[in-house]
C-alpha cells in the first residue's frame, strides 16, 4: 500500500526543483524553540493603569465574578513532517512539508465541548521560492505550495508557525459573538472586531514587562490572585493591550517561584473597567480549569480545555510517520523519473 | 464518529479501524444520535475491488462507551464540571453470524453498518434458508425468531435441552410455548394432525389447565402471538391423567384443584408382569454391576411367563399357583419362599437387598398397580388427544420414576412397532437430572438414552428440562439439537456443558428475567436471546377465564 495513488503521470510534481528529503528526523534540526518569537520587543509598558505604583500589591478577587455566558478557547498545533532540500541550478533552498490544525473548545452552560477544527497542510520553500502547485501525496493528502522569504533552515517551520497563528486568529474572529469570551493560546494577535471579548493567554513567561522590583511581588503571588493591570503598547501588534499576571496554582516545593504564573492580555480599547472585571473573573475562574500535575506535564499552565484540544488536533493531523513515508516515496519516484 | 451523519435511518455507525476488523468479529463505532444495543442484528455491506458486495451479518454482543483518548478516571469529574471537553466513543462489538456470499475478507474500516429488520433480519440468522420453520420467540425489537423444524422432527436432528434455575417457571413455560407454536401454527403441515405430545406434570398443577384460556389475555398479548403467527388461546386438544387415589376400591384421580376432565391412571398386574415393568419400581440410580438387576431380570421373566397364562383381559394373574390381585399380593409372594424357588441360586444378601427395596417401592407406587376388576380400563391413552398431560406431582420420587419409565418405554415400543418416524411424538420432561443422572444407572436412563439416540429416527423428540445440565447424562444433553438456557446459577453457567454460550451470553444467563431465554440452534452460529409471550392458556385455577366453557368447543364439561 506504499505506492502513491491517484497521481497524474505528468507533469512532474516539483517542477524545476530537484527536491530531496533530508533523511534526518525533523526533530534533529529543531534545536531552537520557536516560542520566543511570539514575544515582540520594542514595547512600552505602563504599569499604573489600574493602580498607582505605591499601591501595587496582589489582588485576590472578592465576591461574585462573572464571565460572559460563553467562553471559547482557541488553540493550534503544528508540526513538520519532512524537511526537504530543493535545488534549482546553483541555488539550494530549505523547505518542508508540514501540517497544522486549529480548533475551538466551547464552554457554555457548564459544559465543555469541541467546536470547529481546521486542518491545513502546506509544502513550504524558503528564499521566496515556491513549488509549482499543490503536491498530491495521496488522493486525500494534498499539501498546498507556499513560500517564505526566509533562507534559514528554520524558515519553513517558522512559516508554518506563523500560518497556524494566522489560522487561530481567523478561527477566533469567526467564533466571536457578543456573548463570547475568546481565549487564545499565546499573545493576542488580533483585535476582536466589535463583537465579544478576546483574551490572550501566555503560559510561559519569557518577558516580565514589569520593572525588576516587582519580581518579589510576582514570586509571592498567591494562587487565585493577580497583579494589577498594566498596559503594553508595542510597535509590531499595532494596538495597545491591557495585561496582568495571575497565579493558577502554588508551586510545589523546589519548584521555581514563577511556576503556575500566566500572563493574560486583552485589547485596550475595551476600557479599564471592563478589563478589571474580566481580570477578576479570569483570576477566579481559570485556576478551576488547570490540570493536576499527574494529568499534564505542563500543569498547571496548560489548561484542561487547551490540553484536550491539542490532543484532539494532534489526532486529527494524522500519523506523521505514515505521511513522512508517503512523501519519501513520492520524492523518490520523482527523483528516479529525473 | 461524532462527525458522521447518516441519511439512512437504519444506519447505526461505521466499522472501526482502531480495533482489528475481521470477517468473524469487528467493532462498530456508533454514530451520534444512533443507538445500538445488545442483541441488535446488523449488517455491513462491503464492496470488494471487483465490485462484488459481501454482506457481513452479525449480532451485537458488547456495547461500551468511554471518553475517547481519555487517560484519567478523574476526567469524568472535570468533564462533568464543564472544564474538560471530552468526546464519548460509543462502540459495539459484532459477532458475525453470516457472511453472504461466503468470502471471508475483513470488512473495511469506515464501512457503514446498519441495523437489519424484517427479511434481512431473517437472513442474518439463516432463517431464510429454513424450508420448514417454527416460531420460537421474538427479539426485544419484535423480530420473530424461528427454529428449523428439520432439527426438531428428526430429519436432521431432534430434541431440545432447556436449562435454568427453578422457581421462575420459565423452563416449563417455554417448553409448553414451543409445543403450542408447533401445534397451533402451520409449521408441522400435514404431520400436525397425528403428532402427539406427552407432558409430565412434575411440579404444582401448572400444566393441568392447558385447555383453558388465560384471563390475562389482553389485546397486547394477542398481538404478540399474532406477530409470531399464532392465535392466543388454550391448547386445542388435551387429555389429562392423574394417578389413582391410594384409598378406595373405585378408581378416582388424585387431584387438587381440577376435577373435571381428569382421568385416573393405573396399571393392571397383568400389564405389569407382561411388559416387564418390575425394573421401573427399582428405578433409582444404582450400580450396573449390582446383582439386584440380574435378580430383577429373572423375576420379570417369571412374571412374564405367568402373564401369558389365563384370560389376557383379566387384570390379575396367577404366579406359581398364587392368585395375585394387588401389588401387596405380589410383594407378599416375593417375600415368601416362592422367590427362593424362582431364583434358586441367589445369595441371601442379594435377596434381602431386593426385598428391602421392593418394600420401599411398594409403599410408594404399589397403589398404581392393581389386579382387581376396577383396575382395567385406566390405561393412559397418550394417542387420544394431541397433548396428553400426565400428572405425577403428587407422587413420591420412586412412583414418579415408575410412571415416567413405564410410559416412555411403552411409547417407544409402540413407535418401534409402527416402524415409521411419523406421527411425531414430543415428550416434555422436567427434572431430567433426576431421571437420567450423570452418575449411576437406572432403567429410565436407559429409556431416555434410547430416546436421545434413536428418537430421531423414530420421530420422538424430547423436550428435556433441568436445573443443571451438568448433572444430566452427557449423551442426552449432547444429542439435543436445540439448547435453551433460562436464568442460570453463576457457578453453573461457567460449566463446560454451556460451552455453546459465548462469554457474554454466560454473564447474561445469570441475570435473565422470566420470559427471556437464550437459544442456540445448529444452523445459527451464535446464541440468540429471545422473549416468548406469556402463556395464553391458564397455568393455575385463578387464571382460568370463566366464560371459557362457552367459548371453547374443546372444553370438557
Amino acid at each position: 500500500m506504499l505506492e502513491t495513488q491517484g497521481l497524474p503521470s505528468s507533469p512532474p510534481a516539483f517542477g524545476d526543483f530537484r527536491v530531496r528529503v533530508d533523511p534526518w528526523e525533523v526533530d534533529y534540526g529543531d534545536q531552537t524553540p520557536l516560542a520566543p518569537s511570539d514575544d515582540e520587543p520594542n514595547e512600552q509598558v505602563d504599569h499604573q493603569v489600574e493602580t498607582k505604583e505605591a499601591a501595587w500589591a496582589a489582588i485576590t478577587p472578592q465576591g461574585e465574578t462573572s464571565l460572559p455566558p460563553r467562553v471559547v478557547f482557541i488553540d493550534g498545533v503544528r508540526r513538520l513532517e519532512v524537511r526537504i532540500n530543493a535545488r534549482k541550478a546553483d541555488q539550494l533552498i530549505y523547505g518542508g512539508f508540514g501540517s497544522f490544525g486549529v480548533g475551538a473548545v466551547d464552554v457554555e452552560n457548564s459544559a465543555a465541548s469541541f467546536g470547529e477544527l481546521r486542518i491545513s497542510r502546506i509544502a513550504v520553500l524558503g528564499a521566496g521560492e515556491s513549488l509549482p502547485g499543490p503536491v498530491h501525496v495521496r488522493k486525500n493528502l494534498v499539501y498546498g505550495a507556499e513560500s517564505t522569504p526566509n533562507i534559514e533552515l528554520d524558515g519553513p517551520l517558522r512559516h508554518i508557525q506563523k500560518s497556524m497563528r494566522l489560522a487561530e486568529a481567523t478561527l477566533a474572529r469567526d467564533t466571536c459573538r457578543d456573548d463570547t469570551l475568546t481565549i487564545v493560546d499565546g499573545p493576542l494577535s488580533f483585535e476582536p472586531a466589535r463583537k465579544g471579548l478576546a483574551l490572550g493567554y501566555i503560559k510561559r513567561i519569557h518577558q516580565l514587562y514589569l520593572p525588576a522590583r516587582f519580581i518579589p511581588l510576582l514570586a509571592g503571588l498567591p494562587a487565585g490572585a493577580r497583579t494589577p493591570i498594566f498596559s503594553i503598547q508595542s510597535a509590531g501588534a499595532g494596538f495597545s493591550r491591557y495585561s496582568w499576571f495571575q497565579r493558577l496554582a502554588h508551586p510545589g516545593p523546589g519548584e521555581t517561584d514563577l511556576h503556575g504564573i500566566v500572563r493574560l492580555e486583552l485589547s485596550a480599547n475595551v476600557g479599564v473597567e471592563t478589563a478589571r472585571r474580566l481580570a477578576d473573573s479570569a483570576t477566579a475562574w481559570l485556576p478551576r480549569t488547570a490540570p493536576k500535575r499527574a494529568r499534564d506535564p505542563r500543569s498547571p499552565q496548560n489548561l484542561l480545555p487547551i490540553g484536550a484540544l491539542e490532543q484532539k488536533l494532534r489526532a486529527a493531523l494524522g500519523d506523521a510517520r505514515l505521511f513522512r513515508r508517503w512523501i519519501e516515496v513520492l520524492v523518490t519516484k520523482e527523483a528516479i523519473r529525473g | 464518529m461524532a462527525e458522521s451523519t447518516f441519511p439512512n435511518n437504519a444506519a447505526a455507525g461505521v466499522v472501526l479501524g482502531s480495533e482489528d476488523a475481521g470477517p468473524l468479529e469487528f467493532w462498530v463505532g456508533v454514530a451520534e444520535g444512533a443507538v445500538l444495543e445488545l442483541d441488535d442484528l446488523v449488517v455491513a455491506d462491503v464492496t470488494l475491488p471487483d465490485g462484488q458486495v459481501v454482506s457481513f451479518f452479525g449480532i451485537v454482543d458488547i456495547v461500551r462507551k468511554r471518553y475517547e483518548g481519555g487517560q484519567f478516571d478523574s476526567d469524568a469529574f472535570r468533564a462533568a464540571e464543564g472544564t474538560l471537553p471530552v468526546e464519548v466513543s460509543y462502540a459495539a462489538h459484532i459477532q458475525v453470524t453470516r457472511v453472504d456470499p461466503e468470502i471471508f475478507v475483513p470488512p473495511h474500516p469506515g464501512n457503514a453498518v446498519r441495523i437489519v429488520r424484517g427479511e434481512e433480519f431473517q437472513r442474518a440468522l439463516f432463517i431464510d434458508r429454513m424450508e420448514k420453520k417454527v416460531a420460537i420467540g421474538h427479539t426485544r425489537s419484535g423480530e420473530t425468531v424461528f427454529a428449523n423444524l428439520d432439527f426438531l422432527d428428526g430429519t436432521r436432528g431432534a430434541h431440545v435441552s432447556i436449562s435454568g434455575v427453578s422457581g421462575v417457571a420459565t423452563k416449563t413455560s417455554y417448553a409448553t410455548f414451543l409445543l403450542y407454536s408447533l401445534f397451533h401454527s402451520d409449521a408441522l403441515g400435514a404431520d400436525a394432525t397425528n403428532a402427539r405430545a406427552l407432558i409430565f406434570n412434575v411440579k404444582g398443577e401448572d400444566l393441568l389447565w392447558l385447555d383453558k384460556p388465560n384471563t390475562h389475555i389482553s389485546a397486547t398479548l394477542t398481538e404478540e402471538y399474532k406477530t409470531l403467527g399464532l392465535e392466543a388461546g388454550p391448547f386445542a386438544s388435551v387429555g389429562f391423567f392423574a394417578p389413582a387415589r391410594r384409598q378406595g376400591k373405585v378408581v378416582v384421580p388424585e387431584v387438587g384443584s381440577r376435577h373435571e376432565g381428569v382421568h385416573p391412571y393405573i396399571w393392571t398386574l397383568r400389564e405389569f408382569a407382561r411388559d416387564n415393568l418390575l425394573r421401573f419400581a427399582f428405578a433409582d440410580a444404582q450400580d450396573t454391576r449390582s446383582q439386584i438387576s440380574f435378580l430383577i431380570y429373572r423375576i420379570e421373566r417369571e412374571l412374564e411367563r405367568a402373564a401369558k397364562v389365563g384370560d389376557p383381559k383379566d387384570p390379575g394373574l396367577e404366579v406359581h399357583g398364587t392368585r395375585l390381585e394387588s401389588f401387596d399380593d405380589l410383594v407378599e409372594m416375593l417375600d415368601s419362599e416362592t422367590l427362593d424357588h424362582m431364583v434358586s441360586n441367589a445369595a441371601t444378601g442379594t435377596l434381602d437387598a431386593f426385598r428391602r427395596r421392593l418394600h420401599a417401592a411398594a409403599q410408594h407406587m404399589g397403589h398404581l398397580v392393581r389386579g382387581d376388576k376396577e383396575a382395567a380400563q385406566h390405561r393412559i391413552d397418550w394417542q387420544a388427544n394431541q397433548v396428553t398431560v400426565v400428572d405425577i406431582h403428587t407422587l413420591h420420587d420412586i412412583a414418579q420414576m415408575f410412571v415416567v419409565g413405564v410410559l416412555l418405554k411403552r411409547m417407544m415400543r409402540e413407535k418401534e412397532t409402527q416402524g415409521t418416524a411419523r406421527p411425531l411424538v414430543f415428550v416434555v420432561l422436567d427434572e431430567l437430572n433426576k431421571y437420567a443422572p450423570r452418575s449411576g444407572w437406572s432403567p429410565i436412563q436407559d429409556v431416555l438414552l434410547d430416546i436421545a439416540e434413536r428418537g430421531r429416527s423414530l420421530g420422538v423428540c424430547l423436550f428435556g428440562a433441568q436445573q443443571t445440565a451438568s448433572e444430566v447424562e452427557r449423551r442426552i444433553v449432547a444429542n439435543a439439537a436445540m439448547k435453551v438456557v433460562g436464568r442460570l446459577d453463576a457457578a453453573e453457567a461457567e460449566r463446560g456443558e454451556y460451552g455453546f454460550l459465548t462469554r457474554v451470553a454466560r454473564q447474561r444467563a445469570t441475570m435473565l428475567s422470566p420470559g427471556s431465554m437464550i437459544v442456540t440452534q445448529p444452523e445459527i452460529p451464535t446464541p440468540v436471546l429471545l422473549k416468548f409471550p406469556f402463556p395464553s392458556w391458564a397455568t393455575r385455577q385463578s387464571e382460568v377465564r370463566e366464560d371459557s366453557t362457552a367459548d371453547d368447543p374443546f372444553a370438557r364439561t
